[in-house]
């Protein structure tokens, strides 16, 4: 076995070798003319997401194809070692050629970038767990590799299939939120595809012949890649079909509130031009530049869960993921030419780094400014909105600070309780005191919009209190600006919120000392529907695997733009599934299979739909059939016996000419 | 010994049948005479490249004719000339070969004198050759 | 232990619809040099690929040295050395690294034998194996096959391509395993000439369909050429039991028949030839008339009756 290992060692060593300095060209590149965090950036994550599994997957492809070359299998495989042993020697070689190729160029970068005066960056130990998940998830791709290359396949799309499951673990991993949960995923890829990728290796033969949990952990590999395969072709396909005209762009309507709180609806028309109206219907004569002329200055405020215990899973990802686009340092605006500010997360500092020396050169903290020689203070809360803004505006989820970074300073704002937790935030300048006096400065405004109330602080003192009357997730953002008349107005925007009957926007007016003065309810805005045919909706749920369409129905089932009824989805469900159970039992009879294969395969295709039939045909082979002499039935070549009438097949017919003799072993000659 | 056995394979003729006849034929031109040592079975067969069986079976064929002997555990060797054969059994065998001599002798414009004579010469010559063998062992 | 080292029941393998190997049923029996004779594309490959269990049967089975084929334990695969169709070894080895490579699977390693073979076919034990040429590439799979002493050799064509003296070599190392009655030889080949001096079983396959197994004695016995002399042009010949082949000349019909008895006798016997005299028949030619069509033969030389050169 250990000849065997170094024989993979030595002959892979080459490609691992490429990989290595591949990888590392590009990692080195991308950390050299990266501005912020090299470790997390997008193309970091691009070349880690994308080039980790490739070198996997081609070192597993690779070891398998060049001894399957030349009638090399057999001088491998041939020989008094059992093929798991074989297997388990390649594996190994594998596995640390990928490791080495990998990680090593990951190592490289990570000592880099952590070294102080390389990158103008902070740099948290975390950035690397991100990294070392992207490692992980290459083994699972190295497995389906090998399974891609050992396993019988016909037409080279179905050999890559075992792709898919490697996939899916990766799309999966890359929303978890630990390390931990990444590998687990990773780990649960591997369970199924190293048993796959063993099955294919120790025995020859096709799929039918294998044990039963090894068909099953191929099965199930090959369904992976079938899924997608199928999802992308149809995807294109019906993309393709729509656009040929089926999908107009969606024009939808919008509200526009005027300068003097006049509320006017917008609709831009399939030709360009804007229809406006007023509340009730009757046309008006503006167009779309005079409403943009006319138009109230607003502050827009995005609305969203600050309190990671009430936030979902998609927003969660999003701040603690290993690859959540918040999860990591982030640069700070506005930029200085000499200095990039960084907000930190993870230790909930503000810090500053010199670009030419590529050192920290200090933070803000709570209690001001901090030279490099001081650890940088840390924050009472992290910092959730308002870090990507241009404004000094930072908030979390109970505090919020004045951060001014060219002023080196951090001022407490706001706090809340924790039971009225903020949700969102914006700063505003307001010209309306101003007019054309250049002595007088414009009004600071910070809004912060906590459960129940909307806080306006005015030059960094509390002016006065809005009472939030409508919030999230019911309307997912607000816009505050001050009338002509002095007065402030606020409109809640609905969103078009999926799955939920719409409420209208609302306006409501208050006086200067938050006092409100005026409510209007604003009519739901109506969403076109699509204007898609209706065949083409039919094909393109009919498309959809059963199991899958039933499943989406069901989440959707109160939704009332969904254009289906219970009903019509469930006969649709029924004709699809048997439709598709019925070409599996037709399918089936090319097949040599064993007793509850075929109500097996009828019940996957009945749930699947044609992706089931195409796994289907991707695992199994066909059969000859030749006609029985004794019944005329078709039989299978493969049985020893006719399967109708039980007639044994009868050697080749005798012409005359044969000869045959067992011979007597050697004798040992008499005069030897 | 004296052997020189040349083999040729993709011959009409079978090996062993091709072994068999060149004994014969070093016995009767008394390049072998009565005692000489034949290789063994596996030394033949190593020195003309052929299976053992093979020369086995060319043994067994030229033991049946009573042409060679082989004594366990000294080897094989060209026995006494006995015959095995009856007097009808021996002129059935050279009747073809007389034929073969006077037809092709008489195509060839020989005269009876001169294929008697010929046939004269070569008998004294194998006689000397065989009495100067006795000789010298 | 056994007396036969290979067992095949039913043997048959489909390729699609086309039947490669058709319900193939012989035994090889210890001691053996056995030769499995055919043309190209005729499925002895394919059986040899099954025999090492490197290719799964459709149907029937096969066993070798008493386990199924399917089923080869390591044990078992260590007493049966695989020399396969084109010598296929890591090329980018060197012979010595090879040898090392090889002898640590095998712990009864006759290292003197390797060394004596390798000599013999001229390597140079720094040359890379995808570096040698055709021959020396057999030699070194040969070599590689011995030095592990096997019960059983198992050679796919392995003289194909060598040139004359490297053939030489082959054959020379074939007859040295005949020295111990234990060892048996099965392989294929087209060098009918060596197939008759080193073979004493011949196994002919003919389209798939097994013809001839057999030790090679008996085939020289029941495998006959019968030539018939007629007055006038022969006439046609009739359906014979057993008929390979037959070849007209102007006056001769050449019958190559196998299983000759009385009945074909009586059939020739009615035709009225002048005489009807068996004639001799080589290994080659008998091999060629079970391979070649059935029936009446006409060579390429009769069908031609100009060659020129382009003007």
């Amino acid at each position: 076995m250990k000849a065997i290992f170094l024989k993979e060692l030595r002959e892979n060593a080459k490609w691992a070798l490429l990989m290595l300095v591949g990888l590392g060209l590009l990692m080195t590149y991308q950390t050299v003319t990266q501005n912020g965090p090299p470790l997390v950036s997008y193309p970091m994550h691009g070349i880690t997401v994308l080039g980790f599994p490739a070198a996997g997957f081609v070192l597993g492809m690779l070891q398998v194809l060049q001894d399957r070359r030349r009638g090399r299998w057999g001088f491998l495989i041939h020989r008094p070692i059992g093929r798991t042993r074989v297997f388990v020697a390649k594996v190994a070689a594998g596995i640390l050629l990928y490791f080495g190729a990998t990680a090593i160029p990951l190592a490289a970068t990570v000592w880099w970038v952590a070294t102080p005066g390389h990158v103008a960056a902070p740099f948290e130990w975390d950035m690397v767990a991100a990294r070392a998940a992207d490692l992980l998830g290459g083994v699972p791709w190295y497995l389906a590799g090998l399974l891609a290359a050992a396993r019988e396949a016909r037409w080279i799309g179905s050999r890559l299939f075992p792709a898919g499951l490697a996939f899916i673990a990766a799309v999966f991993a890359d929303f978890a939120l630990s390390f931990g949960e990444a590998a687990l995923l990773y780990a649960g890829a591997v369970i199924v595809l190293l048993p796959a990728a063993w099955g294919a290796f120790v025995a020859e033969g096709e799929y039918e012949s294998k044990a039963a949990p090894i068909r099953l952990a191929q099965g199930v590999s090959v369904a992976a890649g079938v899924l997608i395969a199928y999802m992308v072709a149809m995807g294109l396909a019906f993309g393709l079909v729509e656009s040929l005209g089926y999908n107009t762009v969606v024009f939808s309507p919008q509200y526009a509130i005027l300068h003097d709180g006049q509320v006017v609806r917008q609709t831009a028309a399939k030709d360009g031009t804007t229809q406006v109206t007023d509340l009730q219907g009757h046309a008006l004569p503006l167009t779309a530049d005079e409403i943009s002329r006319l138009r109230l200055t607003a502050s827009e405020i995005m609305l969203r869960e600050t309190d990671p215990a009430k936030m979902k899973r998609s927003e969660l990802e999003d701040l603690y993921g290993i690859q959540g686009g918040d999860a990591y340092a982030h640069v700070l605006y506005p930029t200085e030419q000499y200095v990039q500010w960084y907000y930190v997360p993870s230790r909930q500092t503000i810090e500053g780094f010199n670009t030419v020396t590529r050192r920290l050169m200090g933070s803000i903290g709570p209690s001001g400014f901090a030279g490099a020689d001081r650890t940088p203070e840390s924050f009472p809360e992290r910092f959730i909105d308002q870090l990507y803004a241009f404004n000094n505006l930072k908030i979390g989820r109970t505090t919020a600070y004045d951060v001014n970074l060219q002023m080196r300073q951090a001022k407490f704002l706001f706090t809340t309780t924790a039971d009225d937790t903020i949700i969102g935030g914006n700063e505003w300048s307001y010209q309306g005191d101003v007019g054309s006096d250049p002595s007088k400065l414009p009004a600071q405004y910070d809004f912060i919009v906590t459960h129940s109330t909307i806080w306006v602080y005015k030059n960094a003192n509390l002016d006065f209190k809005i009472p939030l009357e409508y919030s999230y997730p019911d309307y997912f953002s607000l816009e505050i600006g001050r009338m002509t008349n002095g007065r402030f107005l606020v409109h809640y925007q609905a969103g078009y919120a999926m799955g939920k009957p719409e409420p209208g926007d609302e306006v409501v007016q208050t006086d200067d000392r938050g006092q409100i003065v005026e409510r209007t309810e604003l009519p739901p805005l109506v969403l076109p529907g699509p204007n898609e045919p209706q065949w083409l909706q039919l094909t393109e749920t009919a498309a959809v695997p059963p199991a899958l369409l039933a499943f989406l129905v069901y989440e959707e089932r109160d939704n009332p733009g969904q254009p289906f009824s219970w009903r019509m989805v469930a006969i649709e469900v029924m004709v699809i599934g048997c439709i598709s159970a019925v070409a599996a039992m037709l399918l089936m009879r090319r097949y040599d299979s064993r007793r509850g294969a075929t109500p097996l395969w009828m019940a996957i295709c009945f749930v699947m739909g044609i992706p089931g039939l195409l796994l289907l045909i991707s695992l199994r082979q066909v059969v000859a059939r030749e006609t029985c002499p004794a019944c005329g039935r078709q039989r299978l070549i493969s049985r020893e016996r006719c399967e109708y009438c039980g007639m044994a097949f009868v050697e080749p017919e005798r012409v005359g000419i044969e000869i045959f003799e067992v011979g007597v072993p050697a004798a040992q000659a008499a005069h030897g | 010994m004296n052997l020189d056995l040349d083999i040729s394979a993709g011959s009409p003729s079978p090996i062993f049948r091709q072994i068999v006849e060149q004994v014969r034929t070093a016995v009767m031109t008394g390049k072998l005479a009565e005692g000489d040592q034949l290789p063994s079975v596996r030394g033949l067969a190593e020195r003309l490249l052929v299976n053992p069986n093979t020369v086995a079976r060319a043994y067994g064929e030229l033991t049946r004719d009573g042409l060679i002997d082989g004594q366990p555990g000294r080897g094989v060797f060209i026995s006494k000339p006995r015959q095995m054969y009856t007097k009808a059994e021996r002129q059935r065998r050279i009747g073809p070969l007389v034929d073969a001599l006077v037809h092709e002798g008489l195509w060839l414009g020989f005269s009876a004198d001169e294929l008697i004579e010929s046939l004269s010469q070569k008998l004294d010559k194998a006689a000397n050759h065989d009495t100067s063998r006795r000789k010298s062992t | 232990m056994s007396n036969l080292v290979i067992e095949t029941s039913g043997l048959t393998r489909y390729f699609g619809r086309k039947c490669a190997v058709d319900q193939v049923t012989m035994s090889v029996p210890r001691g053996a040099v056995f030769a499995l004779l055919g043309r190209n594309g005729s499925g002895k490959s394919t059986i040899v690929r099954m025999l090492l269990g490197l290719l799964e049967p459709t149907r029937g089975s096969a066993s070798v040295l008493g386990e199924d084929c399917q089923r080869l334990s390591p044990a078992t695969r260590g007493r049966i050395a695989y020399v396969a169709e084109g010598h296929p070894l890591i090329d980018w080895m060197r012979v010595g690294q090879l040898e090392d490579f090889q002898k640590s699977f095998y712990p009864d390693w006759d290292g003197h034998l390797f060394a004596k073979v390798v000599e013999h076919f001229d390597l140079n034990i720094q040359a890379r194996a995808g570096h040698l040429s055709r021959g020396q590439r057999a030699g070194l799979s040969l070599a590689l096959a011995l030095a592990a002493r096997p019960e059983l050799l198992i050679m796919d064509d392995p003289a194909l391509g060598l040139d004359p003296v490297a053939r030489r070599t082959l054959l020379e190392t074939m007859i040295l395993m005949t020295r111990d009655a234990g060892h048996t030889i099965f392989f294929t080949s087209h060098v009918l000439d060596d197939v008759e001096r080193v073979a004493d079983h011949v196994a002919i396959i003919d389209r798939s369909i097994l013809r001839v197994s057999c030790p090679v004695e008996t085939f020289h016995a029941r495998v006959k050429a019968v030539v018939l002399e007629f007055a006038g042009p022969p006439p046609q010949m009739p359906k014979l039991p057993g008929l390979l082949e037959s070849r007209r000349t102007a006056n001769q019909v050449r019958l190559i028949i196998a299983n000759f008895g009385p009945d074909a006798e009586r059939i020739i016997a009615s035709l009225g030839a002048m005489s009807v005299n068996e004639a001799a028949l080589s290994l080659e030619d008998a091999v060629i008339a079970y391979l070649g069509r059935r029936g009446e033969q006409t060579s390429l030389l009769s069908d031609i009756k100009e060659i020129g050169v382009a003007k």
